[in-house]
Formats: structure tokens, sequence, C-alpha cells
């Protein structure tokens, strides 16, 4: 799955094998028909995409909060944030925690993903299905778990001999619990091109003489560079712009990254909205800038690519059994400490009645903790995320299926280019900055959506816009251009091609963005955290309110719980569809789509 | 645009990009019941023109006309499904999530609303296509020959006025390429459909066609039927690709008489050769000359007094065994005793008639000296 890829396009432009996809052809006409439909699309995405960040830019430069009347434009919210000290210190730890994540990140999921592509490694299955565990598992709930493990004297792991320093409320414990979140997300994004390399080229340079390490750094580190620079800007940027983790885990102790002082100036008394904006901007800035950056390099894959590279599959490495011992442990190692312990934790977490520093005893065991289930908060952000999973995933899909076509296979150029650029623009923006955009604009647009359901779901469809629709439009692409042709010399008309032809030809792979998407929005927090009401909040913002307010802390591990499950029970659902409708609908499609 | 003719192209440019033009205004029409190959080298426009006569592109300049029926003009363009033509593409294009029964009823529904004429008529075709036994079959479960016929039962399922084919049988081995040219030969005879078949290879266009456009960046270069243009080519290009042969350079000595000049090759060589009516050819004027491999022979298999011969001596340096026929690779060389060699020459025959070392009289007819002037 190319899902976290973010940024970088995948045109079929360059593919111009015969019988490939054709170039556009530059002077044909469009009908009106679908300019229409462009403009529609397009207009839908600017609301989605544009009308927060404009809000954002306005607002930190307005001299009021958006909900009070009257204000001009002022440079004096810019003065007061960043000659505060507090912004200055928010910087230094968010950009500690950005390049430590960031550092650690890149050394784990490159050796991990080198190990298992190339290496002679044991438990190759265990590190990859640890990789997917993680990757479904939400920031707050893995955050949940490792202050049921680690909370200093009463953690779990505390409790163990030796052992009872443990503190995750720190700048190295929240680094640890980012990185083992953010491990998979790079991982998957440098895995790719460390097996598609050609271990020929390896094998020339051998042959002339370089040493096996030498060769590493002269020849594998080469060609993977692109992809691995690419992943680490991403991974910093998504790293600065958390939320999630670091408010759960590091606010109460005082350790504020700049997200968080976005969310505190909204929910500090007075509520200084405009700084927040300020902030958000900072954010912005940082992002935009990073990934402009980081399309450049990507862009330069082309060049990287292994011209004539057929067969010749990655050569693997086999280690001496010692060292083959020792790196498959400590492989395994990471698998127990980032997934295996925290689920370990909050199920030890649930089923006990309070955190002790004691050590753990029999009747420390209860039931009790599982009466939050019956809580109507619980409910109804139970309710709520079923439904905004639901319906903002499929919305997703759906939009970007749309604007795949429009950009594919229309000839409306301007429109087509817009819509790619905005759709794709999402990845750059902080989660928080989108959620404070939308949660500004739509308190003073007079419909019911502020404080409703709706806002959420606007929120949660546009956050993972480009990732979606980077999985689409390559699945789309997949599909040859000839066989819509067919379709069209036999008589049949748009729709009826993409109801006949394109949808069969891509069930599986929209089931699986579908999945993955449906996923990322159950465990959103960074927009949420903005959007989210009294009257309409998710199960990780409820969670956020049980730990961060007065109720009994293990009732979290419950509600963690529950999000887990919540994976579970769609990851389950999707592959009893697939097994049973998609599958025989799908079949023979990988073969003659390749032709 | 005569009654009986089911394509008309006429004039036709296309760019892509308004600057470079992919078809410069070419113009040429395929009969009822004809079967047309457009021949031309990679990145000529064939394809460009295919599409443009299917609809999936529009032209630039000029008109298409199909059935009697304008279908394209710079203004307005009709849908491809709008066209009545049938289209097998390079890829096949089967849909791999439909039957083959499926596959081929497709572009029926749009024109056939009774599914049980429908069933009929696309089970009378996959027999008539040998495919009978695999209506259920799946596209990936049928060999390379057998999804060609599929896509070419599809794109013949819904009665077309022209079936256009875009190298339908580059993804085939060798073998059967010749076996699935003769069958498509066969049933366009047989159901008298009309084809206009693009192809890059000349033995397709030759052993298929009723008559043959080559086609050369953009233009068309020649239009006749295929002995014609293999024995009598417009041109240097036609006579290249449509087969091998030895070319030379040279200078018109005389000025025609009864179609045959005399010239000086550049290397010295003095040849009688036939240049195409109503070309001018005046005294020095610069020519090529192309003579067939399969045109020369040894001098001593032909009759002792035969007239109208150019003769020369040729040195064979090589032998190359090609299966049917063997090819002598050599040079031309002085008549004096020096036998120094002047031009390098080729010819091919079906007996062993010399060995590599071998010094033979060639013999060539002044009519199969073909002289053409040059293009710069
Ligand atoms: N979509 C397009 N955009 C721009 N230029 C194009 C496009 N399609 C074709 N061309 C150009 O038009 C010219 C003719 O291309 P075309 O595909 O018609 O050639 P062809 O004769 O079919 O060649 P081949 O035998 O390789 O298939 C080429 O120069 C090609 O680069
Ligand atoms: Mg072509």
């Amino acid at each position: 799955m190319a899902m976290p890829s973010g940024m970088s396009r995948t045109d079929g432009f360059d593919d111009a094998q015969r019988g490939g996809p054709r170039r556009q052809d530059r002077t044909a006409k469009a009908s009106w028909g679908s300019v229409a439909w462009a403009v529609v699309l397009v207009a839908l995405l600017v609301v989605l995409v544009i009308l927060p960040l404009a809000t954002v830019l306005f607002g930190a430069f307005w001299s009021q909060s958006p909900i009070m009347p009257g204000g001009e434009l002022t440079l004096d919210n810019w003065e007061e944030v960043l000659t505060s000290r507090s912004f200055l210190k928010g910087v230094r730890t968010s950009l500690v925690i950005g390049v430590s994540v960031t550092l650690l990140c890149t050394i784990a999921a490159s050796a991990l993903a080198f190990a298992v592509v190339r290496t002679n490694l044991y438990f190759k299955r265990a590190v990859e299905g640890a990789i997917y565990v993680n990757l479904a598992t939400s920031p707050f709930v893995l955050a949940t778990s490792w202050i049921a493990l680690a909370t200093p004297h009463a953690g779990l792991l505390n409790q163990l001999p030796g052992l009872d320093e443990l503190n995750i409320s720190t700048v190295q414990g929240i680094v640890f619990v980012m990185v083992t979140f953010f491990v998979p997300w790079f991982y998957l994004m440098v895995k790719p091109s460390i097996s598609t390399m050609d271990s020929r080229l390896e094998e020339a340079a051998a042959v002339h003489g370089a040493k096996p390490s030498r060769m590493v750094r002269d020849v594998t580190l080469q060609l993977i560079r692109p992809a691995l620079l690419g992943a680490v800007l991403l991974i910093f940027v998504m790293a600065v712009d958390t939320f999630s983790i670091p408010a759960l885990l590091g606010a109460p102790s005082g350790i504020t990254v700049l997200p968080y002082q976005m969310y505190a100036y909204v929910y500090s008394f007075p509520a200084a909205w405009e700084k927040s904006a300020v902030v958000g901007i900072v954010l912005l800035v940082f992002a935009v800038v990073l990934l402009l950056t980081r399309d450049k390099v990507v862009g330069d894959v082309r060049r990287y690519r292994i011209v004539g590279g057929k067969g010749g599959a990655a050569k693997t490495i086999r280690f001496p059994p010692a060292l083959r011992h020792l790196f498959s442990w400590l492989a395994l190692g990471y698998v127990v400490v980032a997934t295996v312990l925290p689920i370990v934790g909050l199920i030890a977490g649930a089923f006990l009645k309070y955190a002790t520093g004691q050590g753990i005893t029999l009747d420390a065991l209860t039931l009790q903790n599982f009466g939050v289930l019956q809580n109507a908060g619980f409910q109804s952000s139970f309710r709520t995320t079923v439904l905004v999973m639901i319906v903002a995933s499929f919305f997703d899909v759906a939009l970007c299926l749309a604007v795949t076509i429009l950009v594919f296979q229309t000839r409306i150029r301007f429109l087509s280019a817009l819509a790619d650029l905005l759709v794709r623009m999402p990845v750059g923006i902080p989660g928080i900055v989108l959620g404070a955009g939308l949660l500004w604009a739509y308190v003073r647009i007079p419909l019911p959506i502020y404080g409703t359901m709706a806002i959420l779901l606007i929120a949660l469809a546009t956050r993972y816009l480009a990732q979606t629709f980077n999985t689409v439009s390559s699945a789309y692409l997949q599909i040859s251009p000839e066989l819509r042709e067919a379709a069209l010399v036999s008589g049949a008309g748009s729709l009826r091609i993409v109801r006949d032809i394109d949808l069969p030809l891509m069930y599986r792979a929209l089931g699986t963005s579908l999945v993955f998407t449906m996923i990322l929005i159950g465990g959103e927090v960074n927009s949420s955290v903005m959007v989210s009401s009294p009257n309409a909040s998710t199960l990780p913002i409820f969670l956020f309110q049980v730990l961060s307010g007065t109720g009994n802390p293990q009732f979290a591990y419950v509600v963690a719980l529950a999000q887990l499950a919540l994976v579970v029970i769609v990851g389950g659902i999707a592959w009893l569809v697939g097994r049973l409708f998609i599958r025989h609908l799908a079949y023979g499609a990988q073969r003659s789509q390749n032709v | 645009m005569t009654a009986q003719s089911a394509l008309v192209i006429d004039t036709v440019k296309k760019t892509y990009d308004g600057r470079r033009f992919a078809l410069n205004g070419v113009s040429f029409e395929v009969h009822q019941g004809e079967f047309v190959s457009l021949l031309g080298p990679s990145g000529c426009g064939k394809t460009t023109l295919l599409r443009c006569i299917a609809g999936l592109e529009t032209v630039s300049g000029g008109t298409i006309s199909i059935g009697g029926r304008q279908a394209s003009s710079a203004k307005s363009s009709l849908q491809p499904h709008e066209r009545n033509v049938g289209m097998v593409f390079q890829s096949y294009a089967l849909w791999p999530h439909m039957t083959v029964f499926r596959n081929v009823e497709y572009p029926l529904l749009f024109i056939e609303r009774d599914g049980a004429k429908r069933e009929k008529k696309v089970s009378e075709l996959l027999s008539m296509l040998g495919l009978g036994g695999f209506a259920s079959a799946h596209p990936f479960e049928l060999s390379g020959g057998q999804q060609q016929r599929v896509a070419l039962a599809r794109a013949l399922i819904g009665d077309p006025a022209i079936v256009l084919f875009d190298e339908p049988l580059s993804n085939l081995d060798a073998a059967l390429r010749d076996s699935v040219k003769l069958l498509i030969r066969s049933l366009a005879r047989e159901m008298n459909f009309t084809s206009l078949y693009v192809t890059h290879d000349r033995s397709e266009a030759l052993v298929m066609s009723d008559r043959v456009v080559l086609m050369n960046e953009g233009d068309i270069v020649q239009i006749a039927e295929p002995l014609t243009m293999f024995e009598a080519p417009a041109g240097k290009f036609a006579g290249k690709f449509l087969g091998e042969a030895n070319f030379f350079r040279g200078r018109i000595l005389s000025p025609p008489s009864d179609g045959l000049v005399r010239l000086r090759t550049a290397e010295g060589l003095e040849l009688v050769g036939t240049t195409k009516p109503g070309t001018a050819s005046q005294n020095d004027a610069a020519v090529d000359v192309m003579i067939r491999f399969g045109h020369a022979t040894p001098a001593k298999h032909v009759g002792p007094g035969e007239e109208g011969l150019n003769r020369f001596q040729m040195r064979v340096k090589d032998v190359i065994f090609g299966g049917e026929l063997l090819q002598f690779v050599g040079d031309i060389v002085s008549d004096d005793a020096a036998a120094q060699p002047i031009a390098p020459f080729t010819f091919i025959s079906t007996q062993p008639v010399a060995k590599v070392g071998d010094t033979l009289e060639i013999a060539v007819p002044y009519a199969r000296t073909l002289v053409f002037e040059e293009v710069p």
C-alpha cells in the first residue's frame, strides 16, 4: 500500500510504452457537462481546503477572536506571540521532539525495512505484522497504553523488580511513543524503493572491487536516497504537527509543543483565538516549506529509476549465524516493545481497580472499569465515531474517485490542475490548523454546522484527502486506457464506462483505501480536538477528556480497548467482504492490467 | 465521395500541441469490403490517424466520413459510439472482469434490446471464430491467439462500417502471427467486412491487403496494391521500406528514352535503369538507384542472347543461410585483372550458386534497376 507517500504524484505520463497510456491531447476541447461537473468538484474542494486555511490566515491578522464583534487588521498578535517566552519554549520543545523522533524513526524504520527485504532475518512476518498493527493503532490509544505501563511509580513496568524510574511524561517518553507511532509510516514509505532495488547494480560495484560496506554506501544508499529523504522530511513535518501524543503525555507536566499551544490559546480563559492563529500560521509555513522541498527531492526519483532493471530482484544478504541471531532478536525486541507491550498494558490496565505503587495482587483485579461502557458520553461518542468513520471515508473515496477521473480523464486542463493541487494540499496542513480553521469559519457561518456532527464530518473528510487520493488515483492509473477506449468505441458513455469498466476493476483497491481511511479517521485527534463539542465528539476525544479530567483514569484503558476493538471490527468486516464478494470480481484483473 | 466508399479521409491534419503536425493533410479512401493497410515506420502517425477515425482524437483540419456520413472535421466530431466502427486494440483491451461472452456482447447492449437475439448473434460469431467452447471463460484463461480472436469478435459484432486494427499481431509470437494473419485475411473475405489495418511490418501489409497506404512523417508516400508497391515503389523511401535492396547514388549520363536512362554511380559503375514516366531527369541530375536483392542473378543463369541486362563482376565475401534463401554478400569489383572492389553488393537465391571467395558475373535487367530522383 502506497498510502503514506503524501504529496508525491503518480501520473502515468512517463509511461510511454507501446499500447500504454498516451499523453493528453492539448488541443482537444471538453464538453459542457464535464466542465460543469469540474466546477462543482473544485468548488467543493475549495470549501473543504481553502476556507479553513483562509480563516486561519485572516484570524492571525485580526485583533479579535472571531466570536467577538468588531475588530481590525493588526500585527499585534504576531508581536505578542512571537516575543512571548512560552512560544519560544514551544518552538524549542517542538524542534527537539521533531528532530529526535525523525532521527530515531529513520534509523529504526530503515533498518527494519532493509532487514525484512534484503536479509535472512528470522521473524520477518512478526515484524511486518507489528508494523501494520501499529499503523492501525491510533495515537491516543498508544499514548494511553504507555500511561498504563510507565507512569511514575504506578505504571505496570515500574512494578517489575529493578524498575521504578520509568516516566513516560517526559520529553524522552514522548519521543519514544511517537517513534513507535511513526515507524510504520516511515517503513511503508521506504520499503518499496528497497524492494525494487536491483542488486545487479551492487554486483557491478562488487565486481569492480568495492568492499561490502563501501558498496552499501556508494550504491545502495544512493539508490534509495530520494525515498529516504522524502520520508525524513514528511515524518519531520508530521512529528512537529502532532498534537495528540505530546498533549496527552506532556501537557500535564508542562511540556508543551506548538500544536498544544494552539489548543491552549483557544481553550484557556480568556480565549485568544487570534494568537492561536498565529501559531497555526507558523506551523503551516513550516510544513509547506518542508513539503515543497520534499516534492523537489522526490521529483528527482525518476533520475534514479533503474534503467532496464528487468528481473534481478534485490539479492538477500546472508548474515552469519551469530549476527543473524543478534539482529533477529533485536527486531523481535522491537516488536515486543512497540506492539505487544502496549496491548498488554491496556488489557492489564482495564482489569485493575486502581494503579498502586505496591505491586499487583489478585484482589486488585476487577471488572468495574467496564462500567464506563454504560456511560452516556462514551456511548454517544462511540456512535459518533462509527458514523463519521463510515460517512467520511465513503465520501473521501467517492470524492477522490471523481477528482481522479477529472484529473486523468477529462480535457479540462486548468480545473484539473487546480483540483489535483487542492486534493493533495491537506497533507501539508497540520491537523490542528485544519480543525481551528474550520471551527472559526463555521462559527460565523449561520448554518447548523458549528457545534454539530457536521463540522466533525467536514474536518475528518478533509484530513486524509491526500492519502486517499494517492491510493485511489494510483489504482485508477493501473487500468490501461485501452480498456476504456474499447468500451467507448463499443458505444458506452462516460458514466457507463465508470460503472462497467473502472469500478469493477478498482473494487479491491477502493476497498483497501476505504478501510485505511476509515481506520485513520476513527483514531484522528489533531483536527477533531478543535471541532468536537459536547454534542458531537469522537472516541479519541472522549478518551482525552477522561484522562485530562477528573474521572477514574482506569476507565481510559477500557475506552482505548474499545477504540482498538473498533479497528479490529472494521478490519474483520473488510476481510470478510473481500473474501465473499470482491475476490471473484477482481480475479484475473492484475494479469491483463499489466499487458 | 463514391457510393461504395466505407471511409473517406480528406486532407486530415492533426497536431497535439498546436505546433508540430502528426498528420500533415492525408487523403485516401477505403471501399466497401476492401482490406487496406496503413504502413509506415514508428512515429509516422498511423495510430494517430486510426484514433482520429475512431473518434478517440479530434482532427485539426480536413474531414473524415464513415459510411457516407461526415464523422470528423475541425469544427465538429461525432462521439466514438456514434461512428459505427469496430476496433481491435494492440493490447486487445479485453475486459478482464467479464467473460468472453460478455466481452463480445457488450457493443450489442447499445444496439439490440432483445437479450435472446443478442445471445444468438454472439454465439454464432463465437463458433464461427472457433471460440464456441470458451463463452464462459475469462480472457486471462485464453491463449494469446484466442484473446486476439475474442477482440476481433467484439469489433465485428455490431456490424461496423469499418473495422480498425492497431498492430494487433505485435503481441503474438512469430509462428502464431503467420496463422492469425491468414485467419484475418480469410475472415475478411468470407464475411466481407471492410478493414483498415495499421502496421509497421511490411510483410503483414503485403500479405493481407488489397491496397497499402504507405506513410512517413505524417504524409502519405504512396497508395498502391501490394505487388505494385513492391515492384514499382514511388521513391527511395518506399523502395527501402517495402523490401531489402542495394542502393547507389549516381548521375544521369543521357536523357531518358523509352523510360530508360544511362547513369554512372558515384563509385564509377555504369548502369542502365528505368525511371518512372514523367520524371524530368536532365543530364547530370543526381539520382538514387535501387536493385532488390532478389532481382540480381548470376549471369550464367540467364539465357545467352538475352538483352537489356546490366552486367558486372562481383566477389562473394560471405554466404548467409537464412532458411529458404541464401544471401550472397560481397563487392562489385572492377572488370580488369586487379579486380578492385568498387561497391558492396548483395543478392539472394534459392540455390547455392557461389562460394565464399568466388568472383562471378551478375546480371540485372534494366527494368529492375530502378532510378529515382534524389530527394535532398
Ligand atoms: N498524445 C500525444 N501528444 C503529443 N504527441 C503525440 C501524442 N500521440 C502521438 N504523438 C506524436 O505524434 C506522432 C505520431 O504518433 P503515432 O502514435 O501516431 O505514431 P505511429 O505511427 O502509430 O507509431 P508506432 O508505430 O510507434 O505506433 C509522434 O511523433 C508522436 O510523438
Ligand atoms: Mg502506433
